[in-house]
């Protein structure tokens, strides 16, 4: 069955084409609802949260910019633009997988106390850069330090671990993506290298 | 992907196009403010600056159609989008061209000032050249701001000029206005009192004004920097851009002109990197006398954007009649109706109305030497 959309979807393509200033504004938010309700069931299987709307972000970008790789005659839009957030979400996760494949481990792998902490990505990071023979003040201390990481913190922790590129993905967690890019790309690196500086602190604590 | 509200992914595409020039998202990361002050000017949440940002530039050949377009969509006032618009680009193009090729930063926002005698219009400017082009400025603009002759509005639709009203105008309030914008113009500004004062860079330029002027003498100021800025700025520009296209990164500042182009007497007529002109004023408000007699081009494109010629010879026509007074009488009375009318400061109101007397053939008899 057609889908009802398509044919609002395909005149506001074609003024896109066409250079209507208004139309990449409208399609954008015309699509987002579509995208979500089309992707909806399938999204929910992915475990990073951010994964999917990152790349519905990405997506829609790309097709504003070039909207004439999109042929009306092989489809609709929205079903051609959630095959591609699909595609993309798909290959992001293949390449995470890659990445730890050939991620030769530092130690052998250390057995996580089975309760008592909520374990972390950063603090299995940690644990896992030499945690024989350091001292358990030295571990408690790296312990405490690492409570004082804050919910965006570990968010970032955790998306840097997974290889997480984009920086809109750091904006959206960090509350700034409606900042100019350069800004935002500005505000996020700074983020980062402040993340990078407390981790190597921690690492020279346990060394 | 219940935790990434729909603006937040808006953003995200806003901000993927944010190097594209096809959006305006390129525009507002490219201002010297990051379009904080458009965003601010039209009362926009982050779900509307990401609609914006998302909505393509308007064509300059379709600028007031498209700048409609995008203000219905966002639900603001077309008239106050067409004015962000303008200074948002002015902000841009005053900035890049301050920090353009062979100008000084030390030397502040006037060191492209131009002495008085440069002042005046280089080509001099036909009666009939300044009718056509005060004509084409208000063919620009859309009914409601030439139906009530307002200028500043006509401005936003008709030229690539912002227009900013401050009280007790100078140098060093001009700067600090564009210094909280994100735009620095370097330092050493003097702090004598201005009447208007023109800033064109790349093709767009803003008029800064003495905010506590009267209504006619403001009407006039920004006029008369209108004037200036079209003949003086855009058109030899677009005349670079039309005989000698790969000469415009030169006049724009982007590179020094070869040995070669600066013989060229194309680029010696025309303003290179950021160009600015000042309008002095006395401690009364109005202009000073060296600068009336320096400006007579610019002064009187005013009058045809203010006054235009064929409705001021009607006021005139209207009153003269069959009427045989005294030409100093006239003149008095017709003066009056123009200023009223027209919103014209006295003076200039009594240039206009000694010209539509002297057209109609009514002149000074003997007695009225």
């Amino acid at each position: 069955m057609p889908d009802p959309h398509e044919a609002e979807l395909g005149q506001l393509h074609e003024r896109l084409l066409g250079g209507d200033p208004v139309a990449p504004a409208e399609l954008a938010e015309r699509l987002l609802p579509l995208l979500r309700s089309r992707l909806a069931g399938w999204a929910a299987t992915v475990d990073d949260p951010h994964m999917v709307p990152s790349a519905m972000g990405l997506v829609i970008a790309n097709y504003l910019t070039d909207p004439a790789r999109f042929d009306p005659e092989r489809g609709g839009l929205a079903g051609y633009l959630a095959m591609e957030v699909r595609g993309d979400v798909r290959n992001e996760l293949d390449s995470r997988r890659r990445r730890r494949r050939h991620e030769s481990p530092v130690a052998e792998p250390v057995e996580l106390e089975p309760h008592g902490r909520d374990s972390t990505v950063e603090e299995e990071a940690l644990d896992a850069v030499d945690p024989i023979g350091v001292s358990p003040a030295a571990v408690q201390a790296a312990r405490q330090a690492l409570g004082e990481f804050d919910q965006v913190d570990r968010r970032m922790l955790e998306m840097m671990a997974d290889g997480v590129r984009p920086t809109s993905a750091y904006a959206a967690v960090l509350g700034i993506s409606h900042l100019p890019v350069d800004l935002q790309r500005k505000a996020v690196k700074q983020h980062k290298d402040r993340l990078q500086k407390r981790l190597e602190r921690l690492r020279a604590r346990l060394s | 992907m219940h935790d990434s509200p729909d603006e937040t992914i808006l953003a995200a595409v806003a901000g993927r196009l944010g190097r594209d020039p096809g959006f305006l998202a390129a525009w507002l990361a490219a201002a010297p403010d990051g379009g904080d002050g458009l965003v601010r000017r039209l009362g926009l949440d982050d779900r509307g600056r990401a609609s914006l940002a998302l909505c393509r530039p308007p064509r300059p050949d379709r600028f007031a159609a498209d700048v409609t377009a995008v203000a219905r969509h966002l639900g603001v006032d077309a008239g106050e989008l067409a004015a962000g618009l303008r200074e948002t680009a002015a902000l841009t193009g005053v900035a890049a061209g301050h920090a353009a090729v062979g100008v000084d930063e030390r030397a502040g926002l006037l060191a492209a000032a131009h002495d008085w005698v440069d002042e005046q219009v280089a080509v001099a400017a036909s009666t009939t050249r300044l009718r056509e082009r005060a004509a084409a400025f208000w063919a620009g603009a859309p009914e409601s701001a030439r139906r009530g002759g307002d200028l500043e509005a006509a401005v936003a639709w008709s030229a690539p000029l912002a227009v900013v009203a401050l009280p007790n105008l100078d140098a060093r309030r001009a700067r600090g206005w564009l210094a909280e914008r994100g735009a620095r113009l370097g330092d050493g500004d003097s702090d004598r009192p201005l009447r208007g004062l023109l800033l064109a860079a790349r093709g767009v330029g803003i008029v800064f004004l003495d905010g506590t002027l009267a209504p006619a003498d403001r009407r006039f100021t920004v006029a008369h920097e209108l004037g200036h800025f079209l003949l003086d700025y855009l058109e030899p520009r677009e005349r670079v851009l039309r005989e000698a296209p790969l000469l415009l990164e030169v006049v724009d500042g982007w590179r020094p002109p070869t040995r070669t182009e600066r013989a060229q007497a194309l680029l010696a007529r025309v303003p290179i990197g950021l160009h600015a002109h000042l309008l002095d004023r006395d401690v009364h408000g109005a202009a000073t006398p060296d600068v009336e007699t320096a400006e007579d081009a610019a002064s009187q494109f005013a009058l045809e954007v203010l006054a235009p010629w064929s409705a001021a010879l009607d006021v005139a026509r209207e009153v003269v009649g069959d009427r045989r007074s005294p030409h100093g009488e006239l003149l008095a009375e017709v003066t009056a109706r123009l200023a009223e009318r027209f919103v014209l400061p006295a003076d200039r109101a009594s240039v206009r109305a000694a010209a539509t007397l002297e057209a109609l053939g009514v002149r000074r008899g003997f007695f009225d030497r």
